[in-house]
């Protein structure tokens, strides 16, 4: 086998072989295209060089073949100089004057073919070159530019005529062989076969052509994606940032405002009339509310900006939810409402949660419960393990309940059932709408069963996590806000 | 309203903190000492021994933690009470204050009214 002496097959000399061999194939284009008809071409050099090599020993040391200016013996030099000149132009990166070479070679060499077959009057060697002149075309189809596949079928015509009937070699016709029937037949043959294959060569690059945009969109897509994605997590954070800053800077002068009306209402600065003592009341009362609000909405924003996080720790439902419900007993008093917990025996002691979200949510659901239960009424909070995966906690009241169109809204923020009952049970109108976010922060449902007159029952499933044997630790999980 | 033996170190940075705090420790005829920053309160507690100091945790620049242990080290008393307080909390943040060792926790907006008796049952509590 040729090979030439370049820096990449010295290396691959000290590695056997197989490792020559497989080096040499290797293609060092870097275009896709380039590397594949560089690798056509090495391949090609590589089969015909072991293949002359082979037959030029056979020629030389089985058949014994004479040698003369135009021999077996000088053909296969031709074949061997050829591939050596090939590979190495296709080494020095020149691959279309590699392939040129490469197909001169082959043109040449079955040339000398025929010419010998006619001078020795055999036969069956002048019907080799028809079929490697109507090869060259296919193999040119894979390594040449497409405008040079046309030329080579041509050149093949040419050379076939030349070397098998215009040449004056040899002196033995074929019995009934037309050769201007052959002629005819071959030249059609040869430039239909050149004209089918440009024309596949044409589509073929098409499509890789059309292959190689959509990566290269692809690759545009991803990176603009990124981009998005990083200005998007900007924003987060910069409103993250801003809401602490609101935060800070509302809530300031508002407890400056609360904290001298009160003290005023306290008596702590001097005696007020009744009236002046009213006047200050509803400025304590507005400011509370207003804080309230504040509050509300920057919980919302808070939790709809993802910056609340879920911690899961040991915590005991029954704790939890006597510790809620027993801090709004003043509350339910105050209207001689009877306010009951019932927990199945089905539920769990101990679990992972987020004690301070569901804690918060049921103060916000019984607070609403209280507050929309006329008086001697009933609020009921029931608590039970649902199956193996899911616990619920429900509150129920013996309110006003409210109409079935309610339940589709009655989660959003700023949405009360109606204006003109917030008049008589004022709220911020966002306690519902922060429960939602929360319970779906923590991977679990809440849903409503009401009815005018009859009440509400508001129910809350959670997943239900076990503690990992005695002892678990608290783990802190974050779950991404999916608005 | 009889005086009770109670001093108070007030660190916060809001001058109406202090403005609000004054009419309720004036009403009750007890003294009352500010501070605007942690340092003014260190170099306080050098020299004064107050029974309770009420520190706001989210003073800029030291945090209110790091200021609970450099208070403690430096106070002359060693009993020497001290008192979160802040504007945002939340149930943890309750409990967090709680468990990093500060003696009580008053949130704002003050509850004028029980002020007093709060902080009187934060020094008292043995």
């Amino acid at each position: 086998m040729v090979v030439p002496f370049t820096n990449q097959s010295l290396d691959s000399l000290t590695r056997g072989p197989k490792a020559l061999i497989l080096g040499w194939l290797e293609p060092r284009a870097i275009d896709r295209d380039e590397a594949f008809r560089e690798r056509a071409i090495r391949s090609s050099v590589a089969i015909m060089g072991a293949l002359a090599l082979v037959s030029f020993a056979l020629s030389l040391f089985v058949f014994d073949d004479p040698w003369g200016i135009v021999s077996i013996p000088t053909m296969h030099i031709v074949a061997l100089a050829g591939c050596l000149a090939s590979s190495v132009a296709v080494a020095r990166g020149r691959l279309l004057l590699s392939g040129w070479l490469l197909t001169a070679t082959v043109m040449l060499g079955v040339s000398l073919i025929v010419i010998l077959a006619r001078q020795d009057g055999v036969v069956s060697r002048i019907f080799v070159g028809i079929p490697a002149f109507m090869f060259l075309p296919l193999v040119a189809a894979l390594i040449f530019p497409r405008n040079h596949i046309l030329p080579i079928s041509v050149l093949s015509i040419v050379l076939y005529t030349f070397a098998q009937f215009i040449l004056p070699v040899g002196n033995f016709t074929v019995a009934g062989l037309d050769t201007t029937q052959l002629l005819g037949q071959l030249i059609a043959l040869l430039l239909i076969e050149g004209a089918v294959l440009r024309q596949l060569r044409i589509e073929f690059d098409a499509r890789l052509e059309a292959m190689q945009e959509s990566i290269r969109q692809a690759e545009i897509a991803r990176q603009q994606a990124e981009k998005d994605q990083q200005r998007a997590e900007e924003a987060d954070r910069a409103k993250s940032q801003f809401l602490a800053n609101m935060s800070h800077e509302l809530r300031t002068p508002l407890n400056a405002i609360i904290g001298y009306a009160e003290a005023m209402l306290g008596g702590m600065a001097g005696e007020f009339t009744p009236q002046q003592n009213k006047l200050l009341g509803h400025i304590r009362h507005n400011s509370r509310r207003l804080l309230a609000l504040i509050n509300d909405v920057l919980d919302l924003s808070k939790i709809e900006s993802g910056s609340v996080e879920v911690y899961l720790a040991p915590m005991s439902p029954r704790v939890v939810i006597q510790d809620s419900v027993e801090s709004l007993r003043s509350l339910a008093l105050e209207k001689e409402i009877s306010l009951s917990i019932h927990l199945a025996d089905n539920l769990p002691e101990v679990i992972l949660g987020d004690a301070s979200k569901i804690q918060q949510i049921l103060v916000n659901l019984v607070s609403n419960a209280i507050k929309f239960t006329e008086e001697t009424g009933r609020v009921t909070v029931t608590a039970s393990s649902l199956d193996s995966s899911r616990w619920q906690f429900e509150v129920a009241d013996t309110g006003i309940g409210m109409p079935a169109e309610a339940v589709s809204y009655i989660f959003d923020p700023f949405r009360q059932v109606d204006g003109t009952a917030t008049r008589r049970h004022p709220g911020t109108g966002l306690g519902l709408a922060i429960c939602k976010r929360l319970v779906q922060k923590m991977d679990g449902s809440i849903h409503v069963e009401t009815a005018p007159g009859k009440g509400s029952t508001f129910t809350v499933i959670l997943p239900r996590v076990s503690v990992p044997g005695e002892g678990g630790s608290s783990a802190k999980r974050s779950t991404p806000d999916k608005s | 309203m009889e005086a009770t033996d109670l001093s108070v170190l007030l660190v916060d940075d809001d001058p109406h903190v202090h403005g609000i705090f004054e009419l309720v420790m004036n009403h009750h005829r007890l003294p009352l000492a500010v501070a605007r920053n942690a340092e003014e309160a260190l170099n306080y507690l050098h020299t004064h021994a107050p029974d309770v100091v009420v520190l706001d945790i989210f003073l800029p620049g030291l945090d209110g933690y790091q200021a609970l242990n450099r208070i403690r080290e430096s106070a002359l008393n060693p009993n020497c009470r001290v008192v979160a307080t802040t504007a945002y909390y939340t149930n943890d943040t309750q409990q967090e204050i709680l468990r990093r060792g500060f003696d009580g926790f008053l949130a704002k907006p003050f509850d004028t009214k029980n002020l007093v008796n709060y902080l009187l049952a934060v020094v008292n509590r043995s």
